[in-house]
């Protein structure tokens, strides 16, 4: 009900505007056009704005508490009169994040849409920080509150991020790496978020009522660590990077001979790609080196070999994908016994290379000076030897047995 | 406003009101009493800001008291017309609504020349006239005044007693006091409460005339009269 620009909160928004702004600056746009890796890209300033906004809101309730203010009786409930103290507040950390996200997605030549589920769970995560801030300025007093929610909040953001239990950096909401177009976020990661905004809303609901009942404080604390506890149970198997496979369904597909099937944000580079199969594949025809007929960037589609794309990759890179496809990934058996064939998997790689038609300029200024005497000396054999040569080393590769073999 | 079988005592205290049960009079009511008799305590309890262990209180709806505590705080950075309009909006008027009644409630404390100054600028008598207009600004029809001149010098305290009575007498006022001087011609019942009991209820000339004859002072020797040694 107060005039906006009363609150103290409004004279430091430009500050906040302008971190909002120049954070994404910092930052090379190589990265895909993907709009979800934008978006939460633009979520990572929530490490910097929810410990401002929730110290803000400390100051709040302080000053409410310090007049006596708070714990008088008034014809509006609790929640109406925390959301009309802290609204300023929201409006002003959601607009920087909203502006951030806004800033990566143009930075990468998208609409400045961000994804509307990422936005919303940051946006209520940011609610939830404020809550929690007004809730300790009722408690504390208003120096305290303001340096203690400071402080804690912050290191709430940026700690669990340095250590080296992967699910706790997933509680704070500051994912740090989210996405390749390959993958999205992680549903157990959302879940995790709603679970600790709508518990931590909850119990800083219950201590809005008053602090005068012992039992509203313990069922607000056990609320809002069970809300912590069942969180951390959904994200403990995830790795470092909260994220899971995308959904094939996404992919766009070409129609010819040999199918590509490409993420949206690579749809563009399609004929090019195609282009590209289709020489390298007369280059292995030449050697009777088959090429898979279905090439998807997607692991999770069944029947197609598996190919990556960026949007740095240059042509070279694309080649070393197909050609790294027709070799076995490396076996499970290499991390407990020695993996001798690990030796000609780099030689493996550019004789395929080579045959695709990469000259051997670039096949010097790559590989090792032994491996490109070896690849010279592979070159000159009849091309049946060196394709006898290849799919011995093929099958080498597959396992820790058997030794690989440096010469046709 | 009634209260029906209260009881009710601060933790690890001895119970200050055991089985109260009293009717406040409608017009301008003062409660006198010593200090720590429960005056404050009977009217934080009407107010809704204590919970009674046992018992009811029937009254109006939160929005139709207005109370003013015994220390009126200046809220951080607020302007007096703001802290005045944040109360009306608390108590459940319209942000316009309340920003316009600030206006009215300012002007009837006779302080609208300070509406614009922040209120933690402001003396203490000025301050309680800040309570006063928070108090009266949705207009409600039961108004609780706890000691609102304590502190005050007699200047300020006249001065304050002087926009009570310049009030539109159109709702019930309880108003707690300790100082017997402060009861002027302006209220209609006078009630003294002594150790959580009602001591005396009726007129000011129904209470003045406990006071022995030709006494200097005749408000002071009533009030002795009802608690005795403790005044």
């Amino acid at each position: 009900m107060l005039r906006w620009f009363r609150w103290p909160s409004f004279w430091l928004w430009p500050l906040m505007l302008c971190l909002s702004l120049l954070h994404p600056i910092n930052w090379q746009a190589v990265n895909d056009a993907y709009r979800l890796e934008a978006t939460v890209r633009g979520m990572r300033m929530l490490m910097i704005i929810a410990p401002i906004c929730a110290a803000w809101a400390a100051w709040e309730a302080a000053r409410l508490r310090k007049a006596k203010w708070w714990h008088s009786a008034h014809a509006r409930p609790p929640w109406a009169i925390v959301l009309n103290a802290t609204g300023p507040i929201w409006w002003f950390g959601a607009s920087c994040l909203v502006i951030n996200a806004i800033v990566q997605l143009v930075l990468v030549d998208l609409a400045p849409i961000p994804t509307p589920l990422v936005l919303l769970t940051g946006l209520a995560t940011l609610a939830m920080h404020i809550g929690i801030g007004f809730s300790f300025g009722l408690w504390l007093p208003a120096i305290s509150a303001v340096a203690g929610v400071l402080l804690l909040d912050y290191l709430w953001m940026v700690f669990p991020n340095s250590l080296s239990t992967p699910w706790i950096r997933h509680l704070t909401g500051y994912s740090i790496g989210c996405c390749a177009t390959e993958y999205t976020l992680a549903p157990a990661f959302l879940q995790a978020q709603w679970l600790l905004v709508v518990s931590g809303l909850l119990a800083c609901w219950l201590v809005w009522q008053g602090f005068d009942a012992v039992w509203r404080v313990g069922l607000a604390l056990l609320i809002g660590l069970s809300g912590i506890g069942l969180a951390a149970q959904r994200v403990q198997s995830l790795d470092y990077d909260p994220i899971a496979e995308r959904n094939p369904s996404a992919l766009i597909c070409s129609n010819a001979a040999i199918q590509l099937c490409v993420w949206p944000e690579h749809a563009q580079r399609l004929p090019a790609l195609q282009e590209l199969a289709n020489e390298t594949k007369q280059g292995w025809q030449q050697v009777n080196i088959g090429f898979p007929t279905v090439w998807s960037e997607s692991p999770l589609q069944p029947e197609s070999s598996y190919f990556v794309v960026r949007k740095q990759s240059s042509d070279l890179d694309i080649v070393r994908n197909f050609a790294y496809a027709m070799l076995p990934a490396t076996p499970t058996c290499s991390q407990q016994q020695p993996y001798p064939a690990y030796a000609v998997q780099a030689l493996s790689l550019w004789w395929l290379l080579r045959q695709a038609g990469v000259p051997q300029a670039v096949a010097q200024s790559q590989l090792s000076a032994s491996d490109f005497q070896l690849l010279q000396q592979l070159e000159q054999q009849p091309r049946e030897q060196q394709l006898a040569w290849f799919e011995y080393n093929r099958q080498a590769l597959a396992g820790c047995d058997l030794a690989p073999r440096f010469e046709a | 406003m009634q209260f029906e079988n209260l009881s009710f005592g601060y933790r690890g205290k001895p119970a200050i009101f055991k089985q109260f049960s009293w009717a406040v009079p409608a017009g301008r009511t003062v409660l006198l009493g010593p200090n720590g008799t429960g005056k404050s305590t009977l009217l934080n309890l009407a107010a809704g800001v204590l919970k009674p262990k046992a018992g009811t209180i029937q009254a109006n709806a939160k929005r139709d008291v207005g109370w003013m505590p015994q220390n009126v705080l200046a809220i951080n950075r607020l302007t007096v017309h703001e802290q005045v309009a944040y109360a009306g909006w608390l108590k459940g008027l319209s942000q316009a609504a309340a920003w316009e009644q600030a206006q009215v409630a300012l002007a009837a404390v006779d302080l609208t020349e300070r509406a614009d100054d922040l209120s933690k600028n402001l003396s203490g008598g000025q301050l309680r006239r800040v309570g006063l207009a928070q108090t009266i600004i949705h207009q409600p029809s039961i108004i609780l005044l706890d000691e609102p001149t304590v502190g005050l010098d007699p200047t300020q305290r006249q001065r304050f007693r002087t926009i009570l009575a310049s009030l539109p007498n159109n709702h019930t006022m309880l108003v707690s006091t300790h100082q017997v001087d402060d009861l002027a011609e302006l209220f209609d019942t006078v009630v003294v409460l002594y150790q959580g009991q009602i001591r005396f209820q009726g007129s000011i000339e129904e209470f003045l005339a406990h006071a022995p004859n030709a006494s200097p002072r005749p408000a002071e020797a009533a009030y002795a009269y009802f608690i005795g040694g403790d005044h």
